[in-house]
């Protein structure tokens, strides 16, 4: 995308091209990275283990490659390949997107194979730092769908409204040996540590989702539904459990003012609400752009929105975040964010377990190239 | 050796305002292109990689200038009505969401001159000072 690759990787690429990394004939390679350190002030970790007292690197750092090349005037091939640490610290790379794209005008297009949906408003755009104001999009929203990537196809209807776009985006597919954590009191039979949270695999089939998007130059509006028939075989959840999620967001970038706002909603139905709580989540971000800095504020709220057939604790929890986005040239930022996590009453929040409120402060430092 | 400094700083000079100059913008497109003329608006959805909304039948694909070059700052001001960082940032979210990747980037007017001809459906901007007889100008911005 541009051309002030950092010089360890322009060296090594020294086929760089205008307009892309690195092209040749109707072969594209693009990427992005962000590395960042988190540091809490309390001894009770978050639930994925990677903020914690001491610094750690694990939350935040990763690196994606994307690579596209048009087979033909109507055909298109896009693979992104993700290596992060937030899951395991061994740094795997993984497949995020693989799909073969097939337009049939600049109006339809149709895509097959492995696709990130867009559950919110940057749900496929959600490694790349770069795009976005925050160090991490809100947990208390966007943890709301542990899914986010499915095989199968999605199909992208875009119409000129007016003054406004409107994006119609249908999508269908399954996925499956997904993780999502689950509260130990939900968990009897594993005789895990009061007060602690394990991660619990689970598959969805039969997704479909709808995405409706209004734009301008200015700002965003949009809409989504998803429903799915969600099982987890290791918690005998083998019939499939109705699984449906609504959301709604916007966005606007107008005169140096930035919001950003979303809220969500996910019912769960039968046994398997036991495992995975009904929630609701919102946030919004207020920023106002100075020159090259980007201060923002954002208030998040995530609450359990259950009935009383559900087993143990709440993960609830509301937060602060303030946070600096400084421009580093085109295609480069570094960010600074403070956090007040406060787990709601007697809820473990996003964390471990129960705690008082924390303070987590992170840096990081995003690219594109 | 003040000869020297003088060439030097003339050259140094010569190079700020020609940097700083503002040049008038041809979009072109080969001669066998059916269309005469474009909006600014299309051409700004064009270069965005919205539906542009061109006469029946006829399908443009957009080239660059090379980024960071006062041809393109002008163009992506004018035409795109953004920043080159906000066209940065633009392009990231629809390139990492798979939606699309941004317009080939060219190093110069003649080598845009030359994938104009070369590949008719191209459209480019140069700076209209190097316009010739192969190609043809549907819309200069002063």
């Amino acid at each position: 995308m541009h051309k002030q690759v950092y010089a360890a990787v322009a060296t090594t690429l020294l086929l760089s091209h205008a307009g892309s990394l690195f092209a040749i004939g109707n072969i594209e390679l693009n990427g992005f990275s962000t590395v960042g350190a988190t540091i809490s002030n309390s001894s009770i970790d978050s639930q994925n283990g990677n903020i914690t007292d001491d610094v750690g690197f694990d939350q935040d750092t990763r690196i994606g490659l994307q690579v596209s090349a048009d087979i033909n005037e109507k055909i298109s091939l896009t693979a992104q390949i993700l290596g992060d640490a937030r899951a395991d610290s061994n740094f795997d790379a993984t497949f995020d997107w693989a799909f073969i794209n097939y337009t049939f005008s600049d109006i339809v297009s149709v895509r097959g194979g492995r696709i990130k949906f867009p559950t919110f408003l940057i749900s496929d755009y959600f490694e790349v730092g770069y795009a976005y104001p925050w160090i991490r999009p809100p947990a208390e929203v966007y943890g709301g769908n542990p899914i986010n990537v499915i095989t199968g196809v999605d199909v992208l209807l875009r119409a000129g409204l007016g003054p406004v776009d409107l994006l119609v985006q249908p999508y269908f597919g399954t996925a499956k040996n997904e993780d999502a954590l689950v509260p130990q009191e939900a968990l009897p039979f594993f005789g895990l540590s009061p007060g602690s949270v394990k991660y619990a695999e689970f598959d969805a089939k039969n997704m479909a989702g709808i995405n409706v998007a209004l734009s301008n130059e200015f700002f965003t509006l949009r809409g989504g539904y998803i429903q799915t028939d969600v099982s987890a075989a290791d918690f005998g959840i083998t019939s499939s459990e109705d699984v449906t999620f609504s959301s709604v967001g916007a966005t606007l970038d107008w005169h140096n003012v930035i919001v950003y706002s979303e809220a969500f909603k996910r019912d769960i139905d039968g046994l398997a609400n036991g495992f995975f709580p009904n929630q609701k989540g919102w946030y919004g971000t207020l920023g106002y752009r100075v020159n090259r800095f980007l201060p923002h504020i954002t208030y998040a709220q995530l609450r359990d929105d259950s009935s009383s057939s559900d087993i143990g604790m709440g993960l609830e929890q509301d937060s602060l975040t303030l946070g600096v986005r400084y421009e580093l040239g085109a295609g480069a930022d570094l960010k600074v964010e403070a956090q007040r996590v406060e787990p709601n009453n007697g809820s473990r929040g996003l964390f471990m377990e129960p705690t008082d409120d924390i303070n987590v402060y992170s840096v990081a430092v995003d690219v594109i190239f | 050796m003040n000869k020297t400094i003088n060439t030097i700083v003339a050259i140094i000079l010569f190079g700020l305002f020609s940097q700083s100059s503002v040049a008038e913008i041809a979009v072109i497109v080969d001669l066998s292109v059916s269309v005469d003329s474009v909006a600014t608006e299309q051409l700004q959805r064009l270069y965005l990689n919205k539906p542009a909304r061109l006469k029946a039948n006829v399908k443009l694909t957009p080239i660059d200038q090379k980024k960071g070059s006062s041809l393109r700052k002008e163009f992506t001001q004018k035409v795109l009505k953004k920043t080159e960082r906000q066209l940065t940032s633009y392009w990231s979210r629809l390139m990492f969401s798979g939606k699309g990747n941004p317009p080939q980037q060219y190093d110069n007017d003649a080598t845009v001159l030359e994938q104009v001809t070369a590949n008719p459906g191209t459209v480019g901007y140069i700076d209209s000072a190097s316009v010739n007889e192969s190609v043809k100008v549907i819309l200069r911005i002063p």
